[in-house]
């Protein structure tokens, strides 16, 4: 009694340390966290913070300068190429460590391990893609390689130098909410990264969805709504382009799909994301002020913080180049050196495909193939929570790849694959360097280094646009793709017919490609790689192609280009799709008395076609073509069932074409056949009644485009406070400012060549800190929105002078004391 | 001076040490100089808060970034009753309550412990 009279305020108090340490449940470490000795305060930058610096690192050879510029760019200048890499891991993991790892724990399905159980249906389908296996084995692959090597070592040593003396108060503040700490950064972790953008780009899939349609309705149905083409187009590689090679033989089996299925798939893999695309396209000399090429290139990403993007300059005696890098992987991915510029858009081909697989017992030993029993190979995927707990999961695996899901359940994250379905991807390929593509470009001086650091690439597959002060364009959709029959993998396949199985890869050479064609530029905006004429078959459906029109409309008639005149077509938030079909719809309106619809109809024919901030007849049209969309399609082909719409080019079609339609009848009421104009005319009124319900009266202000879309920068993590929201900002979905509520152009960038010193102008939606307590977080976002861009400082050399320079980060080798 | 020297003794071991370490701190400047278990809690609990909310509101004044705001924020998700309370409210009063229960406890169980042993 005595002892607890004296010492019960002392067990008290050690009791409330070790509860305020840790996490507990949804709560933040609460004490470490508020200390302003320790916790987040101690995340505040200060005008102080950023000074010049001088470290004594183990890692480097040679003395390392890197000049930050007055948007926090750095500029590393190296004497040889490994500590360029170690610099380049450093610096990174100095303003991004945590996005870095996060990365990776998506893509290896371990966020329950930081974020606890509430992850644990999205890690298992990260784990059941089977990404992690895959980036294991490529990194095992890259050993052999001695470049890729290389690179991987120093820049992991750069991170893990990094890491290694960061001491809690200079921990990302993320890491102190959710109380852990970083761990050694290897090359496996680098893939991982790398999977998540395959897994981003290349990762989605309708097979499940189109194949009820097929199970439902039948082939000629789906032959006359899903068409393999669209009715207007504009691709990638200029109709009429010569392809200059002879095809391999590729033979169609006459049986195309799985056997018909008894009830509808419930499919749980996401439809690929139509705004997660991008523009690229460069102009030749013809079309430029100075005579020489000026390129530009937005990749369209989820719109995050800390930002997708990271912008360096990197140079050392072998390289010098400026552009934006990936967290987590060495070399610049998107920029430009003194000689060339390039620029990706995603290819969107069809490369995730599934295969209907046929058990021999409950246990799932053995699957049929080729008219035999073949083994399937399982591995055990355990699941560390926060708590402690582990949970474990069985994952086959036949000769196609992964079965993603081997029973419908509830639970499952997605909502997408069911038994028995073995998923081909090409983003669990393992052969190949896609660092090396990069590294290559990097240095390349002219034309054929462009071509040559293509062959290095593998997924997602990519369209690389190029320019270079050789007055030479050129844009490639390049990375493996698949060799298949026209349709293999339209609809679920039959995973034991041999025929089924992909038949090799299109020949690297063979992939569609122009170089200078006559109308004095190339572009991409995720459309389709070709016409109908090129021999292989790549998809069957890409991207709307509305971005693709303007800015092909635009860059047909520009003369005497410069950087401005491309930066206003990243701005262009003008309306291919409307332009298309409201002369057809607002006569249909027109023929309905309800005054009730009269104030907007009015604005929508006044519309300039302008998606602007300030539009209301952007906003009316944006939501009612969905609603429309919805009203024609939803009671035939309903999307809670699994199935698929027909895409908007087939619906204004049908909507200009075929007016009589049977589609146009809503079959859910019975006695009552629905008209072309009952859709289009029901569709607004059910449109501006959602539109008052959520946003009020019509009103300039509330209903404004801009308003109404309201663009949002969510923080990675989903971190409330460390969001952006309320953007104002124009575009949207199939515009070529492609802003939509959380998507968008991730990185803007234009560089006008030159024979002497290239001028390069770019930003981001974020900042390049990763820090949400530096004012360099978020300090591009409302120049973005507003269309702007920086000039970027592209360094000749470190002694080169700016008033841009602000600070230098000296790294010199630590001497070894004996 | 109990109260200064926890501040003064402190706060130079907190600048240095883990957050908790106040609390060892206090503890033994009130083993050693408090009379009473209350008074110990209430100069602890006191020197503490001081020493938290002194240094928090340096903090944020020097700063950049509000980060109190993006906390407050993330605590109260942007909606329902805590986020009716002023954010700076909000957050110093979480560090209030830590501050001067680790203190105020820490305080008082020197004397407490002390007395057993004596």
């Amino acid at each position: 009694m005595r002892f607890i009279k004296h010492f019960w305020s002392y067990l008290v108090m050690v009791g409330l340390i070790f509860l305020l340490h840790q996490p507990i449940g949804m709560l933040p470490p609460l004490g470490r966290l508020f200390s302003p000795f320790e916790g987040f305060l101690q995340n505040s930058n200060t005008k102080n913070s950023l000074s010049d610096e001088n470290l004594d690192l183990s890692g480097v050879k040679e003395e390392v300068k890197i000049i930050y510029d007055d948007n926090q760019v750095p500029h590393i200048f190296a004497n040889n190429e490994d500590d360029l890499y170690f610099a380049q891991g450093y610096v990174m993991a100095k303003d991004r460590i945590w996005q870095m790892e996060f990365y990776t724990m998506v893509a290896a399905g371990r966020l329950t391990e930081i974020v606890g159980e509430r992850a644990l249906e999205y890690d298992r389908y990260n784990r059941r893609l089977g990404m992690a296996r895959a980036a294991a084995k490529i990194a095992e692959n890259l050993k052999n390689d001695p470049v890729s090597n290389r690179i991987l070592d120093s820049y992991a040593a750069g991170v893990n130098s990094y890491i290694t003396q960061i001491d809690y108060k200079n921990l990302p503040v993320e890491y102190k909410i959710l109380g852990y700490k970083p761990t050694e950064w290897t090359p496996y972790k680098t893939i991982l990264m790398l999977m998540n953008m395959r897994s981003t780009l290349n990762g989605g899939s309708d097979d499940f969805r189109i194949t009820n349609v097929v199970d439902q309705y039948g082939f000629d149905t789906v032959k006359d709504l899903f068409t393999d083409y669209p009715a207007e187009e504009s691709p990638i590689i200029p109709a009429g382009t010569p392809w200059n090679f002879s095809p391999l033989p590729v033979k169609t089996p006459s049986k195309i799909m799985a056997s018909k299925n008894d009830d509808k798939l419930i499919v749980k893999i996401p439809s690929p994301a139509p705004e997660i695309g991008s523009n690229n396209w460069a102009v030749g000399g013809a079309k430029s002020a100075t005579g020489l090429p000026i390129l530009s290139n937005d990749p369209h990403l989820g719109l995050t913080l800390p930002s997708i993007w990271y912008q360096m300059q990197l140079s050392c005696p072998t390289v010098n180049v400026y552009g934006v890098a990936l967290p987590g992987c060495p070399g610049i991915v998107i920029g430009y050196n003194k000689d060339i510029a390039w620029g990706v858009t995603n290819v969107g081909s069809d490369v995730m495909d599934f295969y209907k697989i046929r058990f021999n017992n409950k246990e799932k030993t053995h699957y049929m193939y080729d008219n035999k029993w073949k083994p399937t190979t399982k591995y055990t995927e355990e699941f560390r929570l926060k708590s402690g707990l582990v949970i474990k999961d069985t994952l086959i695996y036949t000769h196609h790849g992964p079965v993603v899901y081997n029973e419908s359940k509830e639970t499952n994250f997605n909502k997408n694959a069911p038994a028995g379905h073995a998923m081909r991807w090409v983003a669990l390929e393992t052969s190949g360097s896609d660092l090396m593509i990069f590294y290559y470009l990097n240095r390349a001086k002219n034309y054929d280094d462009y071509r040559k650091a293509l062959t290095f690439y593998t997924a997602p597959a990519q369209n690389f646009i190029f320019a270079s002060n050789q007055n030479d364009i050129a844009i490639t959709p390049n990375g493996k793709l698949p060799l298949k029959w026209k349709n293999q993998g339209k609809y679920i396949l039959d995973g034991s017919m041999p025929e089924h199985d992909w038949q090799g890869w299109i020949p690297a050479e063979q992939n569609p490609t122009v170089k200078n064609p006559p109308h004095g530029f190339v572009s991409s905006a995720n459309q389709f790689s070709t016409d109908p004429t090129y021999p292989y078959y790549l998809g069957w459906r890409f991207a709307a192609p509305n971005r693709a029109v303007r800015i092909n409309e635009r860059l047909a008639a520009m003369r005497n280009a410069n950087a401005d005149s491309l930066r206003s077509i990243l701005n262009d938030n003008f309306n291919v799709a409307a332009r298309r079909i409201l002369p057809t719809l607002i006569p249909i309106l027109e023929t309905s008395n309800d005054a009730s619809i009269a104030p907007a109809r009015d604005i929508i024919k006044k519309w300039n076609l302008m998606n602007n901030p300030d539009a209301v007849g952007a906003t009316i049209y944006e939501r009612w073509v969905k609603e429309l969309e919805n009203w024609i399609w939803n009671d035939e082909f309903p999307t809670e069932q699994f199935m698929l719409h027909p895409t908007e080019d087939r619906t204004f079609e049908m909507l200009k074409k075929e007016a009589t339609a049977k589609w146009f009848d809503n079959k859910n009421t019975k006695d009552k056949i629905e008209t072309m104009n009952d859709m289009v005319v029901g569709s607004f009124k059910a449109t501006l009644d959602s539109l008052t319900k959520y946003n009020g009266p019509l009103k300039p202000e509330t209903w404004a485009w801009g308003t109404v879309k309201n663009t949002s920068i969510g923080h990675l993590g989903k971190i409330p406070g460390f969001s952006r929201t309320g953007i104002m900002n124009g575009g949207g979905r199939g515009i070529v400012n492609a802003t939509t509520e959380s998507t968008g152009p991730s990185w803007r960038m234009v560089v006008e060549l030159d024979k002497e010193w290239p001028r390069g102008y770019g930003l981001y939606p974020g900042g390049q800190s990763g820090n949400v307590g530096s004012k360099y977080y978020d300090n591009m976002v409302d120049k973005w929105a507003a269309g702007k861009l920086d000039t970027l400082v592209f360094m000749k050399n470190k002694d080169e002078k700016s008033v841009r320079l602000t600070r230098t980060m000296t790294i010199k080798p630590k001497k070894i004391k004996y | 001076m109990l109260y200064l020297l926890i501040l003064i003794i402190g706060g130079i071991a907190s600048y240095f040490g883990p957050w908790w370490i106040i609390a060892p701190v206090a503890l033994a400047l009130c083993w050693w100089k408090a009379k009473t278990p209350k008074e110990a809690f209430w100069i602890s609990a006191f020197a503490t808060f001081c020493l938290w909310i002194g240094y928090a509101t340096f903090l944020n004044a020097t700063a950049d970034v509000n980060l109190i705001d993006k906390i407050a924020e993330m605590l109260s998700g942007g909606v329902g009753l805590l986020s009716k309370i002023p954010k700076i409210v909000l957050v110093f009063t979480i560090m209030t309550i830590i501050a001067t229960s680790i203190g105020g406890f820490a305080g008082m169980s020197g004397v407490q412990m002390r007395r057993y042993f004596k």
